[in-house]
């Protein structure tokens, strides 16, 4: 930048020299056409020469002030200008009086104050100290103008260098740029390494996963049909046993006190053994325990069996119209709610493609629940939403029955759990079931409760069946 | 029943086979009942001994060295055998295992129920049933 501000100096000081140089031209022009002008008057008497004398000099004092002006700077051109300054009054003092000497008539006189040496002598220096004027300013000119174009090839060479650090930089940046693209590419590659790698790795655990799955599914079933077998025996056995008893206490049924094998009849307290009536009802009481223990624990295994079979059976995805599929739990529940005196009710429900018979169960077994644990102080009322929540939907089923406590909510969802007062029959799977089921569907259950006022169960499932392997079932 | 006929059991449980045993002679039935814990065991007899004469074949599935449907298969590929009526008797009720075993060419497919009164009714009136069955006899 300072170069630059020094060459705009260095070009206007240049224009200031032509200048300079062009009004020195001028007046000295101006003083000659002066001259001419009297002289031609002075031969002639025309006015016309007059004129010009007169026109021009106005001229030449504003000139002489620039030009003084210009030069102010350089000494020897002010010398030269300060000696040249009373010559020229001189010939303008001369010329003034020679037209002044022609118009007052004295011609001769005036022709005569020409040709003296005055005349001719004032405009010969006026004329040499204007060379020199001419020339100094030419010189000063010249080294100017050399200057100046110094300074060009200065401006020039740093322009050069600048272009060639701006193509320098240039350069570097592209191969910056490039450097980083390499670096980029070189990521992404491997970034879809890692990717195949991840997609690789999630297809070998889901592989992992379904086949854990499918062991559990497997190992469930076997377990539930090895466990069953023992208990055909323990059952059979038990109730052989349960046929001997009768035979040993003999076959009459309540008839406790006629005793078999025609055995003294009288308790035989009296030694501390047991009479035979007490010893049968031992009997009946033991084999009665283990027969209801067997019962129940076949109950379990059937559970345990319904679940893993449910968990392999294929899913059929298909559009259902869940205002339908309610319609026909509520009718088939209809018996039961009639009984309770329960109000269902049904809002405007979603259409899904999911499987039929996996939402029937779903749904029944949560109205079921609705329609089972009411409370006595108020009439039963179930009610049934649906609503959109993107690729979702979700279905609440809603009731004013018992509820469930806060610390039970998760443990009704467990096999086998239940919660509240025991008083209807169940076997602590049905919320299992139902949570095994819509997990499979790719969904959530919820629930949200408040003792003594009721409960909601939420369920969100997929709108479309989303491609289903084995999901988990317990 | 004919008299010549003979009962073949292939049940590994000890008890299982005591039960049916006991039921099968309470409907009536005196068929002698040969019994077998293992699969190879039953095929050892079954196709080693020459002319048994009429056999009817009362099959569990599950047995520890292979398993009741490999037998069925066995049984249905034996020039001699395979007209021999195969009641399979277990605890497995599973629809696919049932159909399967139906597919194979067995006569009757009976689930062993816990509750031992269904149990022992539904072999007394399998016992009914050997009475009135004819088997093929073996040329």
């Amino acid at each position: 930048m300072a170069l630059l501000q020094r060459a705009q100096g260095e070009r206007e000081r240049l224009i200031q020299t032509v200048e300079t140089q062009s009004q020195i031209d001028e007046l000295a022009g101006s003083l000659r056409r002066m001259e001419s002008g009297q002289r031609g008057y002075l031969l002639t008497g025309d006015k016309d020469f007059l004129a010009i004398y007169k026109e021009t000099l106005p001229t030449v004092p504003p000139k002489l002030d620039a030009i003084e002006s210009a030069v102010a700077n350089y000494p020897s051109q002010k010398n030269r200008l300060d000696a040249l300054k009373p010559l020229i009054s001189a010939k303008l003092s001369e010329l003034a009086e020679t037209i002044a000497l022609y118009e007052t008539g004295k011609t001769g006189q005036a022709l005569k104050l020409v040709r003296t040496e005055r005349g001719l002598r004032s405009m010969g220096e006026i004329s040499e100290l204007v060379r020199q004027i001419k020339t100094e300013n030419a010189a000063e000119r010249f080294s100017q103008y050399a200057d100046a174009r110094r300074q060009e090839r200065w401006l020039l060479g740093s322009n050069i260098i600048a272009v060639a650090l701006i193509v320098m930089l240039a350069a570097a940046s592209v191969l910056a740029v490039q450097r980083a693209n390499a670096v980029m590419l070189n990521a992404q590659a491997v970034l879809r390494d890692a990717n195949v790698e991840l997609e690789a790795n999630v297809a070998a655990r889901t592989a992992e996963l379904t086949a854990a799955n499918e062991e559990i599914q497997k190992f469930a079933y076997i377990v539930s049909h090895d466990l069953r077998s023992p208990l055909v025996n323990i059952m059979g056995f038990t109730s052989e046993l349960e046929q001997l008893k009768g035979e040993l206490f003999g076959n009459r049924g309540a008839d406790a006190s006629s005793l078999s094998n025609g055995a003294d009849p009288a308790p035989r307290t009296s030694n501390g053994s047991m009479s035979a009536a007490q010893l049968e009802g031992d009997f009946s009481e033991a084999l009665g325990f283990i027969k209801a223990s067997i019962t129940k624990m076949d109950r379990l295994i059937n559970a345990v069996l319904t679940i893993s079979r449910e968990g392999n059976r294929k899913l059929q995805a298909e559009r259902i119209d869940m205002n339908e599929l309610f319609t026909g739990i509520t009718a088939s529940a209809a018996h039961q709610s009639q009984e309770a005196e329960v109000s269902v009710e049904l809002g405007a429900l979603p259409t899904i493609v999911s499987d039929r018979l996996a939402l029937e169960q779903i749904f029944s077994n949560l109205v079921d629940n609705a329609l089972k644990y009411l409370r006595d102080d108020e009439k039963g009322r179930v009610q049934v939403k649906g609503a959109h929540h993107g690729g979702k939907v979700k279905i609440e089923v809603k009731d004013n029955g018992r509820g469930i406590a806060p610390r039970d909510q998760e443990r009704v969802f467990e096999l086998f759990r239940r919660a509240g007062a025991q008083d209807k029959p169940g076997e602590g799977m049905g919320l299992a079931h139902v949570r095994a089921l819509v997990r499979r569907l790719g969904g959530s259950i919820s629930v949200e409760s408040t003792p003594g006022q009721g409960s909601t169960f939420s369920v969100t499932l997929p709108r479309a069946l989303p491609n289903h392997g084995t999901g988990i079932s317990i | 029943m004919n008299n010549a006929v003979t009962i073949v059991m292939i049940e590994d449980d000890e008890g299982h086979a005591r039960l049916i045993e006991k039921n099968i002679i309470r409907s009536g039935v005196s068929n002698p009942i040969v019994h077998f814990a293992t699969g190879g065991a039953a095929l050892d007899y079954l196709e080693k001994t020459s002319k048994p004469g009429p056999l009817l074949i009362l099959l569990d599935l599950n047995l520890p060295d292979m398993t009741g449907l490999d037998i069925l298969k066995r049984l249905k590929a034996h020039e001699d055998l395979k007209r021999t009526p195969v009641i399979v008797l277990t605890t497995t009720d599973d629809k696919r295992e049932i159909e399967r075993c139906y597919e194979l060419g067995c006569s009757v497919y009976i689930t062993k129920p816990v509750e031992y009164e269904h149990f022992a009714h539904a072999i007394r009136q399998l016992g009914l049933l050997f009475l009135v069955i004819k088997v093929p006899e073996t040329s």
